[in-house]
């Protein structure tokens, strides 16, 4: 079970951080 | 101007894509965790939902770049080249999610991290596959050469023989994997309860992968833009 939600957490967060990073990467730029 | 637009139209579809993938992650998560443990696998039950959302993402992101390598290869579209050079890092990405989640389900249930039956290792290849190309992808003769970029395209296409091998090896062999739970002419093969959670873990999965691949193809397209051009805007 901790595995499990090891994995989970892992992923999600994973997931997460890119969205949040290419929203990030995106200002940065400009339009 | 066309080439404005365009990259207006990438940095909408981008945007869109994103704050979409961070509506659904956590409501898919949140579904994730609260479906029932199934009566025979109990617990383990909840790496379906991240085992087939990534493996169907995987194959989802692989069919793009083989419109990408075909639009590339007949058209010279410089921005189809573009797509499977963002869209493969993510595409390996899930490929890997597929392979870890899979050996620990695989241990709860089959009792084993790894068998070497023809899904297994022909998703291995596939994914061996997609590093080797993502590495030399990056090598900037491949990169700057028309030439190179077509060798990577051609290559997208010959790995789609692979990809059409993983999908009908559990039904050509007989393999530990199951046979897919899903058809197009029959009724799925699973409860409602397993059902809802998983097609939402599976539209955020492809959501998020889609969102990161635009935003790093929006990058790659920003960065080829002459200077003069980026002051001008």
């Amino acid at each position: 079970m901790i595995i499990l939600f090891c994995c989970y957490g892992l992923i999600y967060m994973t997931l997460l951080l890119a969205v949040i990073f290419a929203l990030h990467s995106l200002k940065q730029r400009g339009p | 101007m066309t080439f404005d637009r365009f990259l207006r139209w990438l940095l909408l579809t981008t945007k869109l894509s994103l704050f979409s993938a961070l509506l659904l992650l956590p409501v898919s998560l949140i579904a994730s965790l609260q479906s029932p443990s199934e009566a025979l696998q109990g617990e383990s039950v909840l790496y379906l939902y991240l085992h087939v959302p990534a493996a169907v993402t995987c194959f989802l992101l692989y069919s793009m770049m083989s419109v990408g390598a075909i639009g590339y290869l007949i058209w010279r579209l410089k921005a189809a080249y573009l797509f499977i050079s963002s869209a493969l890092l993510p595409c390996f990405f899930m490929a890997c999610v597929t392979l870890g989640t899979g050996a620990l389900w695989g241990e709860c249930t089959w009792g084993t991290y790894w068998v070497w039956d023809a899904r297994l290792t022909s998703f291995l290849f596939l994914s061996l596959f997609l590093a080797l190309l993502n590495i030399a992808q990056q090598h900037p003769r491949l990169q700057q050469s028309h030439r190179g970029r077509q060798i990577v395209a051609s290559l997208v296409l010959v790995g789609l023989v692979d990809v059409f091998f993983v999908h009908q090896s559990v039904l050509w062999f007989k393999t530990l994997h199951q046979p897919p739970s899903f058809s197009l002419t029959a009724p799925p093969s699973m409860a409602k309860e397993f059902l809802q959670p998983l097609f939402l873990s599976t539209i955020s999965f492809s959501v998020t992968a889609v969102a990161v691949t635009s935003a790093r193809l929006h990058q790659r397209v920003y960065e080829t833009l002459p200077s003069r051009y980026k002051e001008a805007r």
